[in-house]
């Protein structure tokens, strides 16, 4: 029934030493008291929870690791929302394995970007002494590795990594290994290890054969071969044959958290739109910007011109009237513009130029002060950044700028100087993995993306695991003006702002959903024909997250 | 927290053990100052000891302050000493943990009596292993006279009253130890001890195992006709014409078997010779 091995180190040891050394008998009992505490008592219990008295880990993050461990037994694909803290579970796994015994040798296979985290997160939170890999001796010297994907697929790596045993294998965005003919996938299938864990929150991106693909990993099989598997649960690319059956194959290889339900609490989400009415001269520019938009961008469109700079400019009259300022001078240069154009955008640019009082700073400004807590004001651009940054300033509020070009280093610098010295955070980008602002509550959206996966996460560097306290936020719209229509569309058509990203995912083809936008407002003729389309627009919306919802 | 408390009692039992000295200390907390062959064992600094041997330098002795609370207000402390939280799982209370473990290993103790008959005392760790864990720690004792051996002793042994030093006036009968022949007899009760106890982790595993294999058989079985009929991905693609379907069903039948298989791990850990005025039980 089982094997049975005995291991004679201690009958070794005393041969070694001529003859029994006398200790001492307190030692003696301080000795197997040291190796009751390691003791793993029963098969199901969690050890390492004890191990770790500083990190207290969410109820679905030990179900998951239990789960993963007693029931999925350490063959699983970790695919929780967005958020809900898959690098914990994958931690506790690990950290329950080898307090056992049971893994010494791991290999946790990364984005290049994150190798960095990951290491220190195992150190600081797990206190596993994990190591990212740097050159080809690393393979062999340690024992828990964590390394790119995209350096480990090429040799010299390569057959480094495939002529050893991985008690374990972890594999984090593993929807990089959906397509079978890629060496990722490769890798994967032909590295030798007993547990292997794929970790994504998108285990289906475009095309149900890609849940294949990663399960055929775990445990091939389990969903039949690519033909039957075809035939018994493809309906069309994204949809599944028969969702019950289809949920219950992968059940035994998938472990699913989503945001809502189950036992994850998040903290309330408080939206607030904050009305402004522009200022005399400020409506006559945008009403000025709008019609040159709408002039030129038929005949553009006419012409199969590049309506880019457009849809820039009209986005950017939105946010500030400072913003416009640059891509009004680059416009400028454009050699095949008429003279009308050349004088017409020339006029513009004094304009904007001679805008006296800027009415959605001045806004900014007061809430930030009635606020009196730390703030992150999101803007889609820097030239608005920096003016806001300035304007601040001025008023005597500390702040200080996060941009999406900012190296690592520097990004967790910004990090502490707002969490530590400065009372604003203004951001051009939602910052990236990993940089979690939890200690702030309060966003304002100086300006809405008009891509509904970037708001999301930019609200979810601030309301996610960990926030204690509601959240709140408050969108800037500017009467009269489009972005009155888009936060209208976004927060109370398509309910953006409650909706979570796990859904989202779905709200496919996000560039069309810019595009439609965009010919919405140029090619209406007025209000009420911007509202129906804007209407008709987020009924699809809708309609694709039914459908979505029906799947797995 | 009764844990904190017992790691705070184990700390300085081992510390008074391998002659650390006292330092004064707030309440609930150690200050301690470790010989050298402590601290090489506490703290992983190998290069550092080369260098002091090879300078021939002489540092003073490090001084650990240990912190069992997380919301200990500290104040006073030696200089240069930066306070540590110990709990079960840090870096520092592993490392004691092992240090503990490697001096421990064996020892020789007597009861305070004038009669006393020697046996041989085993701690043997024994561990279930599939793709989960379960060990037991069991402790035997073997009377060196009769060769009668005796189950969970280190129960019995902790309560009596044991001195590491022979007592001066007790007669000790002088027994030849064929330390082979000490082995195998406990290994042997072991062996039955292990036989007696619940397999249905086995047998489950076992089940398992075959069942897996099955269907893993069955898939790459499928996969093969499949192949005969029409292309398959696998055959015709280029980059994995070297890595045949066969090679896989290999390495996943491995890999299954290394995972699942139930396996009975049996390790002697500690032993001792300990010399008692009446049996252990």
């Amino acid at each position: 029934m089982y094997q049975y091995h005995e291991q004679l180190d201690l009958r070794k040891q005393l041969t070694e030493r001529g003859d029994m050394p006398a200790g001492k008998w307190s030692l003696f009992q301080l000795a197997y008291e040291a190796e009751k505490q390691s003791l793993s008592s029963s098969f199901e219990d969690f050890i390492c929870l004890d191990a770790l008295p500083n990190l207290v880990p969410f109820p679905h993050q030990i179900a998951t690791a239990k789960r993963v461990v007693n029931e999925l037994h350490g063959r699983a694909l970790l695919a929780d929302e967005v958020g809900l803290g898959k690098t914990i579970e994958v931690g506790l796994i690990l950290k329950e394995y080898m307090m056992r015994g049971l893994v010494k040798k791991a290999l946790i296979l990364v984005p290049a970007s994150l190798v960095i985290q990951w290491t220190r997160e195992l150190n600081e939170k797990f206190s596993i002494s994990a190591f990212a890999q740097r050159n080809e001796w690393s393979w062999t010297t340690y024992d828990i590795l964590v390394a790119s994907i995209d350096t480990t697929k090429r040799d010299p790596h390569r057959s480094a990594v495939l002529s050893q045993d991985y008690d374990i294998v972890i594999v984090d965005e593993a929807h990089k290994l959906k397509n079978k003919k890629t060496r990722n996938w490769q890798l994967i299938n032909q590295l030798r290890k007993k547990y292997l864990l794929l970790v994504t929150a998108t285990p289906v991106q475009n095309d149900m054969r890609e849940l294949f693909n990663l399960i055929n990993l775990l445990r091939p099989g389990q969903l039949g071969n690519s033909t039957t598997f075809n035939a018994t649960h493809v309906d069309s690319k994204r949809l599944p044959k028969n969702p019950h059956a289809l949920r219950s194959a992968v059940g035994e290889v998938m472990v699913r958290n989503r945001r809502e339900g189950g036992g994850v609490e998040f903290t309330e989400r408080l939206v607030e739109v904050v009305p402004i009415t522009l200022s005399k001269e400020e409506q006559v520019l945008y009403d000025t910007v709008t019609n040159f938009i709408k002039d030129a961008y038929s005949k553009r469109r006419e012409a199969k011109r590049s309506v880019l700079s457009l849809i820039t400019l009209q986005r950017e009259i939105c946010s500030s009237s400072y913003a416009v300022l640059g891509t009004l001078e680059t416009m400028q240069r454009d050699k095949r513009l008429s003279e009308n154009e050349h004088i017409a955008l020339s006029d513009l640019y004094h304009l904007a130029e001679s805008i006296p009082n800027y009415t959605k700073v001045n806004h900014v400004i007061d809430l930030v002060k009635k606020i009196n807590d730390k703030v992150i004001i999101f803007t889609e651009y820097r030239a608005t950044q920096d003016f806001l940054l300035y304007m601040l300033q001025q008023s005597g509020i500390k702040g200080v700028l996060f941009r999406g070009g900012y190296k690592r280093g520097k990004k967790d610098w910004m990090k502490d100087l707002f969490e530590h010295k400065a009372q604003v955070l203004i951001a051009t980008e939602a910052g990236g993995e990993g940089i979690n602002l939890q200690f702030c509550n309060q966003v304002i959206n100086f300006d809405l993306p008009w891509n509904p996966m970037r708001i999301e996460q930019r609200i979810g560097r601030v309301h996610r695991l960990g926030q204690t306290r509601p959240v709140y936020i408050h969108n800037f719209s500017t009467q009269n003006t489009i972005e009155e229509h888009i936060v209208h569309l976004l927060q109370d058509k398509i309910r953006m702002f409650e909706m979570v990203i796990g859904k989202l995912d779905v709200i496919l083809g996000i560039k069309a959903f810019e595009e439609d936008l965009m010919r919405t407002f140029m090619e209406s003729t007025d209000n009420a024909e911007v509202r129906a389309r804007l209407s008709a627009l987020s009924h699809r919306v809708q309609n694709s997250n039914i459908e979505q919802l029906a799947s797995v | 927290m009764s844990m904190q408390t017992n790691l705070y009692e184990y700390c300085t039992r081992y510390f008074n053990t391998v002659g650390a000295t006292f330092l004064p200390a707030e309440e609930g907390a150690l200050c301690i100052e470790i010989p050298r062959d402590v601290d090489k064992e506490l703290t992983d600094r190998p290069f550092y000891w080369m260098w002091v041997e090879a300078m021939n330098e002489n540092p003073p002795n490090t001084i650990l302050y240990l912190t069992f609370r997380p919301d200990m207000q500290i104040q006073t402390i030696p200089e240069g000493v930066k306070p540590e939280q110990i709990t079960h799982g840090s870096y520092r209370m592993m490392r004691i943990y092992s240090s503990a473990k490697s001096r421990g290993t064996f020892a020789a103790v007597y009861e305070n009596s004038s009669r006393l008959s020697p046996y041989a005392v085993f701690v043997v760790k024994i561990s279930f292993v599939s793709d989960r864990r379960i060990d037991f720690l069991e402790s035997y004792a073997i009377d060196l006279t009769t060769l009668q051996v005796y189950g969970d002793v280190m129960d019995q042994l902790i309560k009596r009253n044991l001195q590491d030093d022979r007592p001066l006036r007790a007669q000790i009968l002088p027994v030849p130890i064929d330390m082979d022949q000490v082995f195998s007899l406990v290994l042997q009760c072991v062996k039955y001890d292990v036989e007696d106890r619940d397999h249905s982790w086995a047998t489950e595993a076992h089940d398992r195992l075959e069942k897996e294999l099955a269907k893993l058989d069955h898939y790459y079985q499928s996969c093969d006709t499949n192949a005969e009929n029409k292309d398959s991905t696998y055959q015709t693609d280029e980059a994995t014409s070297h890595w045949s379907i066969q090679a896989e069903q290999e390495l996943r039948r491995a890999e299954l078997i290394w995972r699942t298989e139930p396996k009975i791990e049996v390790r002697p850990q500690q032993m001792a010779l300990v010399y008692l005025a009446t049996p252990p039980a």
